[in-house]
């Protein structure tokens, strides 16, 4: 049988950064509503559509290209990225749709964040990753420890006009990896230095297909 | 700009910053520059409250509907974000386009309940403005309100300019058109109030004197000069076929309190219970044309996207046919995967039915309001609910699988004995009993909720007094050991001293205006919220102040006493409250205006069904 799965490629900015996955999911669901287009939904008690996000993204987050994939009860044509756009919220665009005939994996993406904090910052912060430190994180009591440069294949610390630009460039393994957000934390923590986080982004995601 | 980019610096670190960044789906863009009139609509509670509020989003659009009005909204940050704007120097800001509060021409607050006027205060001071009406000079903002708060607005008589009292379609038109004028010539702040005394449905309470007598009651009322009416009548839209409502609705990106779609069926309740404000102010009973409600329903599922859409009224089975146009509705909503909820429905056997068919997502839950647990009770606050009526229904519910009962009563109510308190316990063990004789042997789920009766002003009861703590305290255990003998109950109650504190504020006169400000300095604000709310800081306040609270809850009035709210004129007469207040004691009821009329004295109105009989 075919299914109508679609691949959405969207950017996030600005004030929509500051939607939660959970809120995400729902908007597009209305936003397909709007469009008239029929979406697959589960089975069920509370049937909902067929959205997924490849990464979910935490609240804050910008990215220049992120994916969704729906699967609708009809097929689309192409011209539906206009209408997306007419309607969707400041911040958000769609930039691509295709038919999703494989499968895709995260295998790596570049982040930059943007801190304002005291002067010698990227040099403490330097001093802090030399040391390649664990970032603990209990989430329903599970705690998990990953080791930073297990996942981090390289960062950079600059000052810039305005504020302090990290760049990171993350690996993603078993689908999982290092929110950056996390090791500024730890190291603001452990440094007792206050870096007030004024932008992240996700610069390039790199996918794998997979079978 | 600048505001908006340093509050976008604060959104990282603060509780659900989706609250604070607008631009929702049909958010009204307009170029401030551009408009004469740059209202602020402020709602005293969190964003996800405010936004679930329908008169927000009526108001809201008619107002934008306007090109020489830009109508924004505002809401009370929750205190992380208060922290930090505070810190940062940014005041209470619009989320349309991220402009300071002092820098509108109006504010208009809608008062929903009383447990938010410390908000109200709260976020005039976060807007940097000065909480005293006398204080703000021309060119400050005019500050007005409307809601259902308003019928007794005296608690909040020194910071409001002008209450609007009623349905506010179309006064907040002729008060913008007046503003512009005031605006736009050198009248001055006390010539454009005068003038909006004589709006209809303006009430301007710097224009009225109150003496007091020296028991504390109220001598009288009198306005200051001659053009002042004496008594200001309530606004009303006659037809709601013809009146405005907003099928492009601004639709939240975060989940709020009531995450879908609202269509007014009805405004108004012809039931007449006897404990029941809303009864009262929203009469006559108008309803909307079911060609309109579909046609709305439609729109709005097209502009909105959402996937519920909620028929709302006071009484949904009221509505006639509301089965076929329930079903109307259902026809293009199913396809396109929408829900419809039909709230303040009375449960009965069609209903049930209808209730099945339509609400499909939710998780079956059966939900009466007997309000009082004994006939003679129910008699009393002409609650017309049978006891066999609830059992049948809940034989019927149980054999269709549902397995949430909720039962809703109200202690504390006029004439009340412990028999009713233990009728209400009766009604749940039975209920328990249907169960078991059906054979079902799963564990089912029946919750009792029990608030404590609040006077309220403007009711056939606002003359009585409310049980004491020490009362409540009683009754609330009495039920409760009771009822933990029967299985799968669970009961909750509301706080004592919330009912307490929502008694001595609806009931309150000018006097208690002092209160709140010192409430308000003492860190009280989100009285709503049980994490916050605390009753020992206002014990204190009302000391500081001199005034006993006991004289506003645990009062019972005479009929002749002057109220604090009777400047204000609903269209009910005191005659027809007073007549019902007597009835009451004697456990008579009176039939529904959809009967018969009882010349309450609204027909006067010259509106919905009162007209047509
Ligand atoms: S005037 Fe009569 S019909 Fe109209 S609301 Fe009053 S009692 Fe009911």
């Amino acid at each position: 049988m075919l299914t109508n799965k679609y691949r959405f490629y969207f950017s996030r900015d600005l004030p929509a950064a500051f939607i939660s996955h959970l809120d995400m999911t729902r908007l597009f669901e209305r936003l397909f509503r709007r469009l008239n287009i029929k979406l697959k939904f589960t089975q069920g008690f509370n049937p909902h559509p067929k959205i997924v996000f490849i990464l979910p993204m935490p609240v804050g987050l910008c990215s220049k290209e992120e994916i969704f994939e729906v699967e609708c009860e009809q097929e689309l044509d192409i011209s539906i990225i206009e209408n997306f756009n007419k309607i969707l919220p400041e911040g958000l665009k769609i930039l691509k749709v295709e038919l999703a005939t494989d499968k895709i994996q995260v295998s790596d993406m570049y982040y930059q964040c943007f801190v304002e904090a005291e002067e010698e910052f990227c040099k403490y912060f330097d001093e802090f990753m030399k040391k390649n430190p664990a970032i603990k994180k209990e989430k329903e009591g599970k705690v998990t420890v990953k080791k930073i440069f297990d996942f981090i294949l390289s960062y950079e610390c600059e000052k810039e006009e305005k504020a302090i630009k990290i760049s990171f460039h993350i690996n993603v393994l078993n689908g999982s990896y290092i929110k950056p957000e996390d090791i500024l934390r730890e190291f603001s923590q452990e440094y007792n230095i206050e870096c007030k986080i004024v932008r992240v982004e996700r610069v390039k995601v790199n996918y794998k297909r997979v079978i | 700009m600048i505001v908006k980019d340093k509050v976008f610096k604060l959104l990282y670190d603060v509780e659900k910053p989706g609250r604070y960044i607008g631009n929702e789906i049909n958010m009204v863009k307009k170029d401030p520059e551009k408009v004469d009139i740059r209202f602020a609509f402020c709602f005293p509670d969190v964003y996800e409250i405010g936004m679930s509020n329908l008169g927000l989003k009526i108001l809201y659009h008619l107002l934008n509907e306007r090109e020489d009005v830009y109508c924004e909204r505002a809401f009370m940050p929750w205190v992380d974000m208060q922290k930090k704007m505070k810190k940062e120097g940014i005041k209470l800001f619009s989320l349309e386009t991220f402009t300071e509060l002092d820098r509108f021409d109006i504010i208009g607050f809608s008062l929903s309940y009383e447990m938010s006027y410390t908000n109200v205060l709260k976020m005039l001071e976060l807007g940097g403005l000065p909480l005293e009406s006398q204080k703000r000079e021309k060119g400050m903002p005019i500050v007005i309100a409307g809601g259902p708060c308003t019928y007794n607005p005296e608690p909040l008589w020194e910071f409001i300019d002008v209450f609007v009292i009623g349905e506010g379609e179309e006064v907040i038109l002729e008060i913008i058109d007046l503003y512009k004028r005031y605006k736009f010539s050198n009248m001055t702040k006390e010539e454009f109030l005068h003038e909006c005394a004589a709006i209809e449905g303006c009430y301007v309470p710097s224009l009225y004197n109150v003496e007091y007598n020296p028991d504390g009651t109220i001598k009288s009322i009198v306005p200051v000069s001659e053009n002042v009416p004496a008594r200001v009548k309530k606004r009303i839209v006659k037809d709601l076929d013809t009146s405005y409502f907003p099928t492009k609705m601004i639709t939240p990106l975060i989940e709020v309190v009531h995450d879908r779609i609202t269509l007014e069926i009805f405004r108004g309740c012809a039931r007449g219970c006897r404990f029941c404000q809303a009864g009262i102010i929203y009469r006559p009973v108008r309803f909307r044309k079911a060609e309109k409600v579909l046609q709305y329903a439609k729109e709005l599922v097209e502009n909105c996207g959402c996937n519920e859409i909620s028929l709302v009224s006071l009484s949904t089975s009221d509505y006639p046919n509301i089965d076929e146009l329930a079903r109307e509705i259902l026809k293009f909503a199913e396809d396109k995967k929408v829900n419809i909820s039909l709230p303040s429905l009375r449960l009965d056997t069609t209903s049930l039915d209808l209730l099945k068919e339509v609400e499909k997502v939710r998780k079956p839950t059966l939900t009466f309001a007997p309000e009082a647990g004994t006939q003679r009770l129910r008699d009393v606050i002409n609650k017309n609910i049978k006891e066999e009526d609830i059992y049948s229904t809940v034989r019927l519910a149980f054999e269709r699988g549902f397995q949430n009962i909720k039962l809703y009563f109200m202690l504390g109510l006029p004439l009340e004995k412990d028999e009713d308190v233990m009728g209400i316990y009766t009604i749940a063990k039975n209920i328990r009993e249907i169960y078991k004789e059906l054979g079902f042997k799963k564990r089912i789920r029946i919750t009792v909720s029990t608030s404590f009766f609040v006077p309220k002003p403007h009711t056939p009861f606002q003359w009585e007094a409310q049980d004491s703590i020490e009362n409540m305290q009683r009754k609330m255990k009495l039920l409760k050991e009771n009822l933990k003998k029967v299985k799968d109950v669970e009961y909750s109650w509301h706080d004592f001293y919330l009912s307490k504190l929502e008694a001595v504020l609806s009931r309150g006169d000018r006097r208690l205006s002092k209160v709140i400000k010192r409430a308000v300095d003492l860190g009280c604000q989100f009285d709503d919220w049980g994490e916050f709310f605390d009753f020992s800081k206002w014990e204190k306040t009302f000391q500081q102040e001199n005034i006993d609270w006991r004289f506003y809850s645990d009062r019972k009035r005479s009929f002749d006493e002057v109220l604090p709210w009777d400047i204000i004129d609903t269209g009910v007469t005191k005659e027809f409250l007073k007549r019902e207040c007597l009835l009451a004691y004697e456990g008579k009821t009176t039939s529904s205006c959809f009967d018969r009329c009882t010349g309450c004295g609204v027909a006067s109105f010259r509106g919905g069904i009162c007209v047509d009989k």
